[in-house]
């Protein structure tokens, strides 16, 4: 059986090999190809949901009319994901039809063939091609569960984009490798501060790249939200507000409102944890907000939980239990067991502070 | 008659040598202690505590009071202790510049360190090496019998000043050393810090958790008294802010300023009135004792809100020549000072403040529709904004909204 969105890839991977590098919107084209692929992981991860969905719906949109206003065709239409020939007045025209997709069920058979197709473009010293190949297999290695392979792949498409002075390659693979020291750290608790040190050397490199080249603002502004992240695992808070705080505005600048309600997330928890309290209560607020008029399911139920813990916490047990509810129902809605057992001992407490609250006659 | 001329003559009409109301209190101890009035339970409290050399807390809305309270408290500090003939070195730091606790540090040497200069070498040393920095201060040395109290407040930088060779090391250990020689020569040492609220919350937090070895290290002969908003209208976050407070346990009194009944705003009226008047009254003239109850209410009993506006009141009384501020001339006095004070207010803010009293008052539960006015996605991007508005009092909190000033006029005579 064929992963359902391994066409997506196929189709962000065919639009950025059409583009050229220096083309006006090929940064646009890679903010969505980012945000796409992070869905994607996410839904492998964890499972599709209807949030993800609808999330994968307004990215693929976006690609479909990217493609379209640049190509005049839609990303829908099958010819599209072949190989291509573009003449001397830039008009394409398609030599293969749709080539085969190899999914997920199937991954193992995809890394041998990107891995065949990786020894070609050796032999014909084809550098380029080498390192685009090396992050694709990377990407195939991490969706196989096999971190430390894609590592290694990463840096080797980083240090062949380097040699070539490919700048805007190089800090993509930067973050590619970055997010996965970062999905390291979260596995492998032991040498958490190791890989997420690692983490925040790729990806602070990678800002360093992006600032140099002024690619677009968003792009810049998740690859700080990405360090920002990183900075609050590592326990470096003034530092990750920082770099939240910047994607943040960029976020909502650009009315990118997932990305926006992620970083309000990220930031309010890190308020809470530096206790301003009142700055991690709007921040938390305007989170909710913003992943209700998404309809996501899982930042609903995240910040509900944080809100939640913060009520119980300041001893206002019946405002708690209004919000752990409804995390607890988004949990079970994403069968996500290990947060439902967390926010059910959060109910427990909170129940027993509200009866210690009316046996006192305090109405908190 | 010129327009001075007339606004003298009402003044002397009225037995008034100016208009006496002030925003901000007095900073001279006796000026003070002339308009203040109230706080009894307060001071009852703070005054032992810090007598005995510990850590008080005063804390409270914007312009309730704290800079007043805590200057009116250093003074009766100064003056009881004095009468018992005892030694003791009271700091007050109005503001400094900086929002670290080494910017802390350094506004705490800065006038130890001159207190100290004449006879302490080392205090001499880090004096010249502080006076290299660009910052600029201002110093106010109020002796009674062996109590010194310095007021001082700190402007600028703690930038380096183009003079090479300036350096200092280790300045809490500096610190530690200069604090433990004032103890030794005056026995008792009490540091006030005012006006925390206009730092970062986050930067106090911060300051007050790396300070938390300084301000525990007093052992009965050094004190601190600091003062900040650490509350907040969201009765969660400022329930939060006390369980953080009491975990940190620096302080064995905190204490929490409420608004003042109208009963002592009119209490401070007649002690501000007084203070221009030739022979003392117990009246509030030229204000009817009515009018002064309803300026109370339109400035949600805060002080500094009721002084602002009973000034702005009496210049446009004295200006338009009136006998009385009384029920037939105070409308037309008020639609003026909230005329100006709209005008004063740029575009973008007088649309903000008109959307929050529209919406009831804006709250961490705005709505979308609310937020699409206000042209932003979220309410935390006008965060920075209302802080701001909330430290000039153009906003007020009161049951977790954000509501604008009794100031601001009706919308419909604004429209335009």
């Amino acid at each position: 059986m064929d992963d359902p969105w391994s066409k997506y890839e196929s189709g962000q991977h065919w639009l950025l090999a059409w583009l050229d590098r220096d083309h006006p919107r090929y940064t646009e084209a890679l903010v969505l190809r980012q945000r796409l692929l992070e869905n994607l992981a996410r839904a492998r991860a964890y499972g599709d949901t209807e949030t993800s969905r609808v999330e994968r719906v307004e990215i693929t949109g976006a690609l479909d009319r990217l493609a379209l206003e640049i190509t005049g065709e839609s990303l829908s239409a099958s010819p599209l994901f072949g190989p291509f020939i573009r003449d001397a007045q830039g008009k394409i025209t398609f030599v293969k039809p749709k080539p085969i997709v190899i999914g997920v069920s199937d991954n193992t058979g995809r890394i041998e063939y990107l891995q065949q197709k990786l020894q070609t473009v050796r032999n014909a010293g084809d550098l380029t091609a080498e390192s685009a190949l090396l992050d694709d297999l990377g990407s195939a290695c991490e969706l196989q569960g096999d971190l430390q392979r894609a590592v290694e792949h990463y840096k080797l498409a980083v240090d062949i984009a380097h040699k070539l002075g490919d700048r805007q390659s190089e800090a993509i693979h930067l973050q590619s490798l970055g997010l996965t020291f970062m999905r390291l750290a979260e596995l492998k608790s032991g040498q958490q501060q190791s890989y997420l040190s690692q983490a925040a050397d790729a990806l602070r490199q990678a800002i360093e790249i992006f600032d140099v080249l002024g690619v677009a603002p968003l792009l810049r502004a998740r690859t700080r939200y990405h360090l920002g992240r990183c900075y609050h695992q590592s326990g470096r808070w003034p530092e990750a507000i920082a770099l939240l705080e910047q994607a943040r505005e960029v976020f909502a600048r650009h009315k990118a409102r997932p990305e926006l309600a992620h970083a309000l997330l990220e930031l309010g928890q890190l308020y809470y944890q530096t206790e301003d309290f009142e700055s991690a209560y709007f921040y938390l607020k305007d989170a909710l907000r913003l992943f209700r008029r998404l309809g996501d399911t899982d930042g609903i139920a995240v910040t509900q939980e944080a809100l939640g813990s913060m009520e119980l916490q300041a001893a206002h047990p019946s405002e708690a239990i209004v919000s752990l509810q409804e995390a607890r129902q988004g949990y079970v809605a994403l069968r996500r067991d290990e947060r439902i057992r967390a926010v059910d001992d959060l109910l427990r407490m909170a129940d027993r502070a509200r009866q210690v609250a009316e046996r006192m006659g305090v109405t908190p | 008659m010129s327009s001075i001329a007339r606004y003298r003559e009402t003044l002397r009409r009225w037995g008034l040598t100016d208009v006496p109301f002030r925003a901000t209190p007095p900073e001279d101890p006796a000026e003070l202690s002339r308009v203040f009035y109230g706080r009894q339970r307060e001071l009852e409290l703070a005054l032992p505590a810090l007598y005995e050399g510990r850590n008080v807390l005063v804390r409270g809305l914007w312009g309730v009071g704290k800079t007043a309270f805590i200057l009116y408290l250093l003074h009766r500090l100064q003056q009881e202790t004095a009468a018992l003939g005892e030694q003791m070195l009271i700091l007050y730091v109005g503001r400094f510049p900086g929002d670290s606790s080494e910017a802390l540090y350094r506004a705490l040497l800065l006038p130890l360190s001159e207190t100290l200069a004449d006879a302490e070498p080392e205090a001499r040393r880090v004096y010249d090496v502080l006076s290299g920095f660009q910052v600029t201060h201002s110093r106010q040395l109020q002796a009674e019998g062996k109590v010194d109290l310095q007021l001082v407040s700190i402007g600028g930088s703690w930038e380096q000043g183009k003079e090479e060779g300036w350096q200092l090391q280790n300045v809490y250990t500096v610190l530690l050393r200069l604090l433990d020689l004032a103890q030794e020569r005056y026995g008792k040492v009490i540091v006030a810090v005012d006006d925390l609220d206009k730092k970062v919350p986050r930067a106090v937090h911060d300051t007050l958790d790396d300070a938390t070895d300084l301000l525990r290290r007093g052992q009965g002969k050094r004190g601190f008294l600091l003062t900040g908003r650490f509350t907040s209208a969201w009765q969660i976050a400022s329930a939060l802010q006390d369980i953080s407070e009491q975990m940190l346990g620096l302080f064995s009194e905190k204490i929490t300023l409420p608004r003042m009944s109208t009963d002592e705003l009119h209490h401070i009226a007649v002690n501000y009135l007084n203070t221009a008047r030739e022979r003392p009254s117990g009246e509030v003239t030229p204000f009817k004792p009515e009018i002064v109850s309803q300026i109370a209410e339109h400035a949600d009993r805060i002080p500094r809100q009721f002084n602002l506006i009973c000034e702005k009141i009496m210049r446009q009384g004295a200006m338009n020549g009136v006998e009385q501020i009384d029920e037939r001339t105070f409308p037309a006095l008020w639609r003026k000072v909230q005329n100006e004070f709209v005008l004063e207010l740029t575009p973008a803010i007088r649309r903000l403040l008109y959307i929050a009293r529209r919406s009831g008052g804006l709250s961490a539960d705005v709505d979308d529709a609310t937020l699409e006015q206000l042209g932003v996605e979220t309410l935390v991007e006008l965060l920075p904004m209302l802080r701001s508005l909330e430290g000039d009092w153009l906003i007020r909190q009161e049951d977790g909204r954000l509501l604008p000033s009794a100031l601001l006029p009706d919308e419909e005579e604004h429209s335009g």
